[in-house]
C-alpha cells in the first residue's frame, strides 16, 4: 500500500513530468471531444461497440475457437498461453526453430504485460522498439507511461539528451530532427530484422485476420519485412465481424489522439501469398490469458471490452496529476486499476481501485461506455473482504456498527465526540486530531462540528 | 502447447457463465448505413478530408493527362513501382526512361528509390482514406518504404465509408469461398505526435502523400 503512496509522493514532486503530462492530456482531452462531436450519430455508434464487445464475452470460449480455424485456414499457425512466462517462452522457441537473431517490435501493450523483451534478451536475441516513443523508451531503459503516449512524461530536451547520450548523435531538441534520426537508425534494423514482434488491435473472428493501427508506419514495416511474424494478442481482443470492425475504427483514432481514423490501419489475413514478394513467409498468433479467463468469471468483466484508446487517461484528474509510473504495472490510469488487479490479483494492487475519486469522467468518455466507476467500486469491496484488512481499521468499523445500531449510545457518543472537537478547534478548523484518527488531519484541516446536531434539530422541530 | 489450449478454454467456459456483462441498449440497427452519394459529392468529400490531412491531390479530366501529371511528378526520380499490369490508365508508360525497380527486386533496391507508385483498390471518401490492397505484383513496399507515395486512384473507386469497402471485400471473399486480401488503410503522410505532440510526418512511412485523381 505505501508502495503506491511513494510512488505518487515521487511523481508529485516531479515537476517536468506535471508540465508535460498536463499539457499533453488536456490537449487529447479536447482533440477528442472536437472528433467525436463530427461525427455524426457517435452515440449510437458507441453503443453498437459496445453491443458488439458484450456481446462477444458472453461465449468468448466459442468465438476463440472459431476465430482460431479460422486463422489456420489462413494459414496461420496458433498457439495459446496461459501467462505470461508461457507466452515468451513461445516466442523464443519460435524464433530458435527458425533460426531468428534480431527481432523488431511495434508498440504493443500485452508484450510489456508479459515483460517480452527480458525474455528475449535473456535467450540470446536482439530486440528493438521501432515505435518512436517506444524506441526513446528502450533506449532511457524506462517503461511506457501511457497506452498511446509512451514518453508523455518526457519533455522534448530530456529527449534528445537520452539519443544523445545512448546513439551518439550530435543533442538536438528538435522534434523533426530527432524523428529523422530514429528514422534512419531504425531503417537499418528493419532491413536487417528476421522476425518481426506485433500485438492486435483487434481479431476479426468471421475473417481469422489481425488488424494493427499505427500512425508511424512502424507496425506496417514489422509485418512487411522481417521473415517471421508473431502476434501476441490477450483472448478478450476479438470483434465478431468486418462491420463490427468498422465502428472499432470509427471510435479508436477518434477517441484516442482526436483523428477520424488512425494513419495506418493494416488487416493481415495469414502470411504472404503465392506469388507475392514481401510479407512474412510464416505468421504465428499467440493468444494469452494470463488473468484474462479469472477477470471475465466476475463482476468486472465488462472491462474485457475495453479497446485501449487511452481516453480515460486523458479525462482522470488522478492520472493527469501521477501520470502513468504510479500506477506500478502495464496498464496506467482508471483502466489500469482495473486490469492490473484483475491480471495480477488483487493482493498487492489493493491501492490501485483507491485511486480514483469516482468522478465518472472515465465512463463518460469510453468509447464502448465501459461502468469504470462501478468496477472500481466492486474491487474496492474484493480488497476489503479478500485483503488483509488492518485489525485496527476491522476493530473500528466494529465499534462504529455497534454504537451506531444504538440510538441513545449514538446520541451520547456524538454530544460528547462534539464537545471535544470544538475544544480542540478555537477557529473553527482541527489541525491535528490524537490517535488512529490523526490520519485524516495529516493532509488537511477538518472542520468542527455544529454546536447543534442533526439529531437535536430533528427532535426539536417534529418531536 | 494443446494442454494450454484446453486448459484456456475450459476456464474462460466456467467462466463465462458467471460472468456479469451488462444488457446491450435494444433497437440498435444490425450495421451502419451508408447513403449513396453521387460521384460528384463523393470525390468533392474526398477531397475535402485530402486537404485536412495534407495529401497532395491533383484532378486530371483524362487518361493522358493523368500519365502527364504522373511523368511531371517522377521527373528523372527512382520508383519503387507496382507492376505496370496493376497500374490503372497505362501509367506503366510514364516508368520508361525512369529508374525503375518492382517487387521482385531486392529489398536494398527497393529501399534506394525516392517515389513510391501504387494504385488503389479503393479510396473511402469520409476519412479521405486509401485502401491499398497487396498480391501478386502489387508488393506492399511501394507505397512504405519510399518517402513519397504517389497513387493513382480511379473515379469509380471512390466510396463513402470503410464499411461499404468491407462489405464489398467480404462478400467477394465469400463468393470466390478465398481469404480476405491483405489490405492497408492509408489516411495522409506517416505522422508522430509522440514528442511533446508536435506534429513530424514521415516517421517511418512515406511524409508525403500525392494522390491523382483520374477519370
Amino acid at each position: 500500500m505505501s508502495r503506491f503512496l511513494d510512488r505518487v509522493e515521487t511523481a508529485l514532486q516531479d515537476e517536468e513530468l506535471k508540465g508535460a503530462l498536463g499539457r499533453a492530456t488536456d490537449r487529447l482531452a479536447s482533440r477528442r471531444s472536437a472528433s467525436l462531436d463530427s461525427l455524426e450519430d457517435s452515440d449510437m455508434i458507441r453503443d453498437m461497440a459496445r453491443r458488439a464487445k458484450m456481446g462477444l464475452l458472453t461465449d468468448l470460449a466459442g468465438n476463440l475457437e472459431t476465430f482460431e480455424k479460422n486463422l489456420i485456414n489462413n494459414g496461420v499457425q496458433v498457439h495459446w498461453a496461459e501467462d505470461g512466462k508461457a507466452a515468451n517462452r513461445i516466442v523464443v522457441e519460435i524464433a530458435k526453430a527458425r533460426d531468428c537473431k534480431r527481432a523488431v517490435k511495434s508498440k504493443s501493450m500485452a508484450t510489456e504485460e508479459t515483460h517480452l523483451n527480458h525474455d528475449l534478451l535473456e535467450a540470446g536475441l536482439e530486440v528493438l522498439e521501432t515505435d518512436l516513443g517506444e524506441y526513446i523508451v528502450q533506449l532511457a531503459g524506462t517503461t511506457p507511461s501511457h497506452i498511446i503516449l509512451p514518453i508523455i512524461h518526457m519533455t522534448k530536451e530530456s529527449i534528445g539528451e537520452v539519443m544523445h547520450r545512448k546513439i551518439h548523435v550530435p543533442y538536438t531538441s528538435d522534434p523533426e530532427k530527432l524523428a529523422k534520426i530514429a528514422r534512419a537508425k531504425l531503417r537499418e534494423a528493419f532491413l536487417s530484422a528476421d522476425i518481426g514482434i506485433t500485438g492486435a488491435n483487434f481479431g476479426v473472428i468471421d475473417s481469422g485476420a489481425v488488424v494493427l493501427v499505427s500512425n508511424e508506419g512502424n507496425a506496417r514495416l514489422v509485418t512487411t519485412l522481417p521473415r517471421v511474424h508473431v502476434v501476441l494478442m490477450g483472448i478478450e481482443k476479438l470483434v465478431p465481424n468486418l462491420d463490427d470492425l468498422d465502428l472499432m475504427i470509427k471510435i479508436l483514432g477518434r477517441s484516442a489522439t482526436g483523428q477520424k481514423i488512425t494513419t495506418y490501419t493494416s488487416i493481415v489475413p495469414g502470411p504472404r501469398r503465392e506469388g507475392e514478394t514481401d510479407g512474412c513467409e510464416e505468421m504465428h498468433v499467440i493468444l494469452l490469458d494470463n488473468g484474462r479467463s479469472r477477470i471475465l468469471g466476475g463482476p468486472i468483466a465488462e472491462i474485457l471490452g475495453c479497446i485501449r484508446c487511452g481516453a480515460c487517461l486523458n479525462a482522470c484528474p488522478v492520472y493527469k496529476n501521477i501520470g502513468g509510473h504510479a500506477y506500478g504495472d502495464t496498464y496506467p490510469g482508471p483502466v489500469g486499476a482495473i486490469v492490473t488487479p484483475g491480471i495480477r490479483g488483487i493482493k498487492g494492487w489493493k491501492s490501485l481501485p483507491d485511486a480514483s475519486s469516482l468522478c465518472g469522467a472515465c465512463r463518460d468518455v469510453c468509447p464502448v461506455r465501459l461502468d469504470i466507476p462501478r468496477m472500481l467500486l466492486e474491487l474496492r469491496k474484493h480488497a476489503v473482504e479478500e485483503a488483509d484488512v488492518p485489525w485496527t481499521l476491522r476493530a473500528g468499523l466494529w465499534g462504529f456498527g455497534m454504537i451506531a445500531s444504538r440510538p441513545w449510545l449514538y446520541r451520547t457518543a456524538a454530544r460528547l465526540g462534539g464537545i471535544a472537537a470544538r475544544l480542540m478547534a478555537p477557529d473553527g478548523w482541527i489541525k491535528k486530531l490524537p490517535g488512529l484518527a490523526g490520519g485524516w488531519t495529516r493532509s488537511r484541516d477538518m472542520k468542527a462540528p455544529a454546536p447543534k446536531s442533526f439529531q437535536r434539530m430533528f427532535r426539536d422541530r417534529h418531536v | 502447447m494443446s494442454d494450454a489450449r484446453l486448459a484456456i478454454l475450459s476456464k474462460v467456459r466456467q467462466a463465462q457463465i458467471r460472468a456479469y456483462i451488462p444488457e446491450a441498449k435494444s433497437g440498435l440497427p444490425a450495421r451502419l448505413a451508408y447513403p449513396a452519394l453521387d460521384p460528384g459529392a463523393l470525390r468533392f468529400r474526398l477531397l475535402e478530408e485530402f486537404a485536412l490531412l495534407g495529401v497532395e491531390a491533383f484532378v486530371e479530366a483524362s487518361e493522358a493527362d493523368v500519365r502527364r501529371r504522373l511523368s511531371g511528378l517522377i521527373d528523372g526520380k527512382s520508383v519503387l513501382s507496382w507492376d505496370p499490369d496493376h497500374l490503372p490508365y497505362g501509367a506503366g508508360d510514364c516508368l520508361t526512361g525512369a529508374k525503375t525497380v518492382f517487387g521482385s527486386d531486392s529489398r536494398d533496391e527497393q529501399g534506394q528509390a525516392e517515389i513510391g507508385l501504387t494504385g488503389c483498390e479503393n479510396a473511402i471518401a469520409e476519412t479521405g482514406t486509401l485502401a491499398v490492397t497487396s498480391g501478386p505484383g502489387r508488393p506492399r513496399a511501394a507505397s512504405l518504404m519510399p518517402i513519397t507515395h504517389v497513387v493513382l486512384i480511379r473515379a469509380s473507386d471512390i466510396l463513402l465509408g470503410m464499411g461499404e469497402y468491407f462489405r464489398k471485400t467480404r462478400e467477394t471473399a465469400d463468393r470466390g469461398n478465398v481469404p480476405l486480401p491483405y489490405v492497408v488503410f492509408i489516411t495522409g503522410p506517416s505522422r508522430t505526435a509522440d514528442i511533446e505532440l508536435s506534429l513530424t510526418l514521415g516517421v517511418h512511412g512515406p511524409g508525403r502523400v500525392i494522390a491523382i485523381l483520374g477519370p
